[in-house]
């Protein structure tokens, strides 16, 4: 079958099932059964995709033409080597929670309105990875962003948690951190799309330079100057040096380009100080976050970064770099001390995403590319593994989500708790299953940089810094994870009464899970228990792609790369040792100790100013509240508003008073509070005349 | 020239449907079914022009009708419809079969309905016009009905706002004379001979009886190599042969020949000022009044606070758009060279009406107030895309115009059915409706995100055009990407309200009886919001019809200045 045709049944099987179901949800009780079966389709096509198409391939039709100026926006589709495994991750990882989600949600009130938003999503979520230009792809994580809107305001009818009495009785006596007054479905799912539309912001600029510089390239003979067809030879062939914008010109221009585009990647995949939005929006249906906020969504920035590789320029990716690392160690280090079973996995996706910006950001040479793509795909799956675990156990302890009355669960649910293990062990990095190669890579790149940047005699310390703050995160994730895998399934029940309802999930559900704990295994990425192997089928995937200001890409030679990665592996190893086997002593071994030192850490000086530091979020969240939403929202734009429109000066009554008009005005209104409108109508038509006759005469 | 007298029918139907329901008894039905029926006469028509002008897809005039009334003074009975003007006729009377259908004036029907029609009088005449004696007209019929029926059936404190409505509209109308006038007596008694651009010849040329080349019914004269004029033949011009055009242009107060006087304007002065910019600053006063632009805004929320719902409507989904449309066909086509030398200043306009208005509707606590800014916010986007005098901020300004229609005809509707229920409109005064109003919260999240500018809907394509123009110009760059911080406001109040209205426990327990969306008020929803769903679906279908005369405009304007100043 046609490969075009194929991928717009990707396309359209959701986006059939999202328009059906947003009119008759309803009325029509087959809509989750409708949903999956488009996703079975859809997961076919990919994966027919994925087998048969080896080159690259696409069609595009225009969708917005200015005449004169040779402009015309286009959509389409692209199936290329990153395309192609992205939409078999969406398409297959979609199928997996939607039948997840029919156990999950049973007899939820709104159970049908789920499988129509999520429908949506995935359409969008489609059209992003399939997108042949800037445009397609802003326009698609546009509605991705609605998506996720939906679906974390899943229960718009909650209240804020401060007035919700099942979390105030759920929640342990030393919560801090949230702030409770204002965390809702409806607030989260509110905060998200505006914490998004700020990165947009940077997007839809970016776009609007990269349309404006190209289209003016000499070299541009009409088309669509967003397509990656159009702009990554035009960059190679210098149509940044062509433009000046602030005094920048050629590569400064670019970098600034890239760095806007970049901005909209930072609101998506939550990187410092975006990230914000992340974790409130586990307000949503935790089976909405591992498809969402864990698998793809968030991923959608990394994935853009990705794929504008080829204009990114050396300033740019150092700066990438450094958002993802920072990102990836503020998030370990705040998972640390959260108590949420799902909070943890958001800081933790918060984490990671940072180390596939950091990967990214090492740079085609270092292997960074390969490094950042690969950690996407393999993230996706134990992290959506991840949350479908938590689904399960949250489900199972009906709605209790305090890792403090777990504990033990791994005899009530011995199936999630072997799946949510492989995943944990796969997100630590352990050899044998997934991450332990994709993260590695992702070190080896940062210290690739680092090399790199020795013998090139720039900038030793900036790329330093990225590779020193990953591997500290290594340990912090080892820590973190184990901690929560540990207090949750191992040792002995906190809480018994809750224990001993917990179950594992049906049938189908446990299939979903343990498949994809199967895929975080490292033979299936790298076809070996070798993790420097060289002939994975993913090789081709994760080679940077050529053009643009990229050229060719010289890779390192064979040697180097693997002192590196055995040298990476001889510090992580250890590292990921020393984190996971803290999490031992104190939660299993020693869970005494652990309980008192938390106690002591929250309670005494100096200890307790950290753990509060660390439990108020770094105070990111409190400072961007009280500076955006309180200053500049609310207070900014009322000072804004009575400025405008006041009661006492302001500018209507500037307006006003120069004008003269508050004098005639008050005339005006006396005449009409003497309730002869008809006078006035007549005195206001005599004026007309009377203005008319005077243009004639002054005319004449 | 054309004799037929099509285009006029425009303008005489709604004059007919006034007088009518004037005559006609003062009962609800009757007078709804006068009103309704006028309008959807309109509409039909309109429909048929916009199919055309689609079709058509060029930038010159589909129909002219001209009857010359005083040669002494040049005042002429000048009709034409285009691309541009198709668009906001349809727009205007679908604006008006809402309003038709969404009217329920308590007292008074006679009077109100009789009204009504007659400010579609004027909103007609002003698109069609090409006179700008008859302008003029138009633009101040609109002013008394929309005056009288804020006036009379508004709200509590109706005649403070429309006392104020008034008084910044007749600002306006004042500058907008005062620069007709200018402009007329300026015109040397002998008429002045201009050059002229071949494209604007070819796109708009008309064949006069003997072969010969006429453009807006003035004969062109070719050049040629020893600089005698001769009267060009059409079939030359087509082929491109001709190509030193010129024309004599004589006095008279024709909109169109007034455009070929472009580069003459730019050369005048009077008391020892430019004309170009003088002029373009007065009408630009007086568009941004209607638009309304910031600093002249602050009728508008008054206005639409008092205004009922079905004025609030017209005055949001056509009224203001007149004023866009005032700097598209006058303004801009009049003195390009002026334009792009204070494009910077425009642009900071369009940019600060974005930012301030979207503050400013942050910060509303009644509802309808925030729409109101919303619109002031929406609309600097036009003034944005103006500024750069490209093709994509052009089109881009007209775009948005057509979609804010919907837009903001959406939300005041919205806003007039949850006034209707609860009797108030402050923000914080509902809570969890979504439960209650299903359909009415699908309607209000979809109009938000039609606000929001959500891609997929009309509110994406005028704006994406209006930055992508904005950023193409370097005097408008910088403000182009102030501008566009315009999507998080944007987001922000909107959604901050659809949260607040729809969303959370329901707070407010006496809320639960209202009713759902009724019949009616879903059959004046729902063609709105269809239109906006294609439209943003498939924009190259307004693009159209959009796109070739914004082109043409552009064009006009980087060959003024190449010739001004070379």
């Amino acid at each position: 079958m046609d490969p075009v045709l194929l991928s717009l049944v990707c396309l359209g099987a959701p986006l059939a099932v999202a328009a059906f179901g947003a009119f008759a949800w309803k009325r029509v009780p087959g809509i989750d059964h409708l949903s999956i079966a488009a996703q079975v389709v859809g997961t076919l096509s990919a994966l027919a995709l994925a087998i048969s198409v080896h080159a690259t391939e696409g069609c595009s039709i225009p969708w917005l033409s200015f005449p004169g100026t040779g402009i015309s926006l286009a959509l389409g589709v692209r199936l290329d080597r990153l395309s192609i495994p992205m939409l078999l991750v969406v398409q297959g990882l979609s199928l997996g929670v939607l039948v997840f989600s029919r156990w999950y949600l049973k007899g939820d009130r709104f159970y049908g309105r789920f499988f129509a938003s999520f429908s949506f999503f995935v359409f969008a979520m489609t059209g992003v990875v399939l997108a042949p230009g800037l445009l397609q792809a802003f326009i698609c994580w546009e509605l991705v962003g609605l998506g996720s809107y939906l679906l974390i305001g899943y229960w718009h009818d909650k209240p804020v948690v401060s007035e919700d009495p099942q979390y105030q009785a759920d929640k342990p006596f030393f919560a801090t951190g949230v702030i409770e007054s204002k965390l809702s479905p409806s607030n989260a799912q509110f905060k998200a799309f505006v914490v998004n539309r700020v990165g947009d912001f940077g997007f839809l600029s970016g776009l609007a330079l990269i349309a404006w510089v190209v289209s003016s390239w000499s070299g541009f003979h009409g088309g669509d100057p967003l397509s990656w067809d159009v702009l990554f030879p035009a960059a190679g062939a210098g149509a940044f040096y062509q433009a000046s914008f602030l005094g920048l010109s050629g590569p400064g221009l670019l970098t600034l380009a890239g760095l806007l585009i970049f901005l909209g990647a930072m609101g998506k995949s939550a990187q410092f100080p975006f990230h914000i939005w992340l974790p409130d929006a586990m307000q949503g249906p935790t089976t909405a976050s591992a498809i969402i906020h864990a698998a793809t969504m968030v991923a959608a920035g990394v994935f853009l970064t990705a794929r504008i590789y080829p204009v990114l320029t050396p300033d740019a990716l150092t700066t990438i770099e450094w958002v993802g690392a920072v990102t990836a160690f503020f998030a370990a280090t705040i998972a640390c001390v959260q108590w949420d079973y799902k909070a943890v996995l958001a800081y933790s996706t918060v984490s990671q995403l940072g180390y596939m910006m950091l990967g990214l950001g090492a740079g085609a040479e270092a292997g960074g590319y390969g490094a950042g793509v690969g950690h996407l795909f393999t993230h996706a799956i134990f992290k959506c593994m991840l949350f479908l675990g938590a689904a399960a156990v949250i489900h199972a302890l009906h709605g209790v989500q305090d890792l403090g009355r777990m504990g033990g669960l791994a005899r009530k649910m011995p199936l999630t708790a072997i799946a949510t293990g492989v995943g944990t062990l796969a997100i630590l990095g352990v050899p044998g299953f997934s991450a332990f190669w994709s993260k590695d890579t992702i070190l080896a790149a940062a210290h690739a940089k680092v090399f790199i940047a020795q013998v090139a005699g720039t900038g030793e310390w900036a790329a330093r810094g990225p590779w020193l703050l990953g591997m500290v995160t290594a340990a912090l994730t080892a820590f973190y994870m184990g901690r929560q895998w540990l207090c949750a399934f191992a040792g002995k029940p906190r809480d018994l009464h809750l224990w001993e309802h917990a179950h594992d999930p049906d049938k189908a559900s446990i299939v979903v899970i343990l498949a994809l704990a199967l895929l975080s295994l490292q033979a299936v990425w790298t076809g070996s228990l070798n993790p420097f192997g060289s002939g994975s089928w993913l090789d081709g995937v994760l080679r940077a792609p050529g053009g643009g200001i990229l050229g060719t890409v010289q890779a390192l030679p064979e040697s180097v790369e693997h002192f590196l990665h055995v040298g990476t592996m001889l510090w992580a190893l250890p590292l990921l040792i020393v984190g996971f086997a803290s999490a031992v002593l104190l939660y299993v071994a020693l869970p005494n100790m652990g309980y008192r030192t938390a106690d002591w850490l929250r309670r005494d000086p100096p200890t307790n100013l950290v753990w509060r530091f660390l439990a108020n979020l770094w105070f990111v969240d409190r400072a961007c509240d009280l500076i955006f939403a309180e200053g500049l929202g609310r207070r900014g734009s009322q000072a804004v508003a009575s400025a405008d429109l006041g009661s006492g000066p302001s500018l209507d009554g500037t307006v006003d008073g120069a004008a003269g008009i508050s004098v005639t005005f008050g005339r005006l209104s006396n005449l009409l509070q003497s309730g002869r409108s008809q006078f006035y109508a007549g005195w206001s038509l005599l004026a007309l005349f009377g203005a008319l006759a005077i243009f004639f005469l002054g005319a004449r | 020239m054309t004799d037929d007298a099509i285009l006029s029918f425009f303008i005489f139907i709604p004059l007919a449907g006034a007088l009518l329901s004037w005559v006609a008894p003062d009962r609800a039905r009757i007078q709804k079914a006068i009103s309704t029926s006028s309008a959807t006469l309109l509409l039909v028509a309109a429909t048929v022009f916009l199919a055309w002008a689609i079709s058509a897809h060029r930038a010159g005039f589909l129909l002219r009708e001209r009857i010359p009334l005083d040669s002494e003074w040049g005042i002429s009975w000048h009709l034409g419809i285009d691309g541009l003007s198709a668009a906001l006729i349809f727009l205007s009377a679908l604006v008006q079969w809402v309003a038709s259908v969404a009217s329920a004036p308590q007292t008074r029907m006679r009077a109100y309905h009789s009204l009504l029609q007659l400010l579609f009088v004027g909103v007609y005449g002003s698109f069609l016009v090409l006179d700008m004696v008859f302008f003029y007209v138009f633009w101040e019929i609109m002013l008394v009905p929309m005056f009288l029926l804020i006036a009379i059936w508004g709200g509590d404190d109706r005649k403070r706002a429309a006392a104020k409505f008034f008084l910044y509209t007749m600002g306006g109308s004042m500058a907008l004379l005062f620069a007709i006038f200018l402009l007329r007596v300026e015109i040397p008694e002998r008429g002045v001979i201009v050059p002229v651009r071949t494209a604007e010849v070819v796109e708009q040329m008309e064949i006069g009886p003997r072969g010969e080349a006429l453009l807006y019914d003035l004969p062109v004269l070719s050049i040629d190599s020893l600089g005698r004029p001769a009267p060009a033949v059409a079939a030359e011009v087509d082929a491109g042969r001709s190509n030193h055009l010129v024309v004599p242009v004589m006095r008279s107060f024709d909109l169109l020949q007034w455009k070929l006087l472009a580069p003459f304007w730019a050369r005048q002065s009077v008391l020892g000022m430019a004309l170009a910019p003088l002029c373009l600053g007065l009408f630009f006063v007086a568009f941004a009044v209607k638009i309304p632009s910031f600093p002249f805004h602050a009728w508008l929320p008054h206005a639409h606070v008092q205004a009922p719902t079905a004025i609030s409507v017209v005055l949001a989904g056509i009224l203001l758009k007149l004023g866009v449309y005032g700097l598209l066909r006058v303004a801009w086509p009049l003195f390009p060279t002026a334009v792009l030398a204070n494009a910077g200043f425009f642009a900071w306009i369009g940019a600060i009406s974005i930012v301030w208005g979207g503050f400013a509707a942050l910060g509303q606590k009644d509802l309808k107030r925030m729409v109101a800014y919303s619109s002031i916010s929406h609309m600097g986007f036009c003034v944005l895309g103006l500024a750069s005098a490209t093709v994509m901020g052009i089109s881009g300004a007209a775009f948005q115009s057509v979609s804010h229609g919907l837009s903001a005809s959406l939300l005041f509707l919205l806003v007039g059915v949850l006034y209707d229920r609860a009797h108030h409109r402050r923000v914080d005064g509902f809570g969890g409706l979504v439960q209650i109003m299903p359909r009415f919260a699908a309607f209000f999240l979809f109009s938000a995100m039609v606000g929001v500018g959500l891609p997929g809907l009309s509110g994406f394509v005028g704006e994406l055009s209006s930055l992508l123009g904005a950023w193409a110009n370097a005097a408008s760059r910088v403000a182009g990407w102030v501008s566009a911080t315009g999507v998080i406001l944007s987001a922000a109040y909107l959604l901050w309200a659809v949260q607040r209205i729809l969303y959370g426990p329901v707070r407010h327990p006496e809320q639960r009886i209202f009713p759902d969306l009724t019949w009616t008020e879903t059959m004046t929803l729902a063609p709105l919001a269809g239109l906006s769903l294609l439209l943003g679906v498939w924009p190259g279908l307004l693009q159209a019809a959009l796109g070739p005369v914004s082109a043409s405009l552009a064009s006009h304007i980087a060959w003024a200045q190449g010739l001004v100043r070379p």
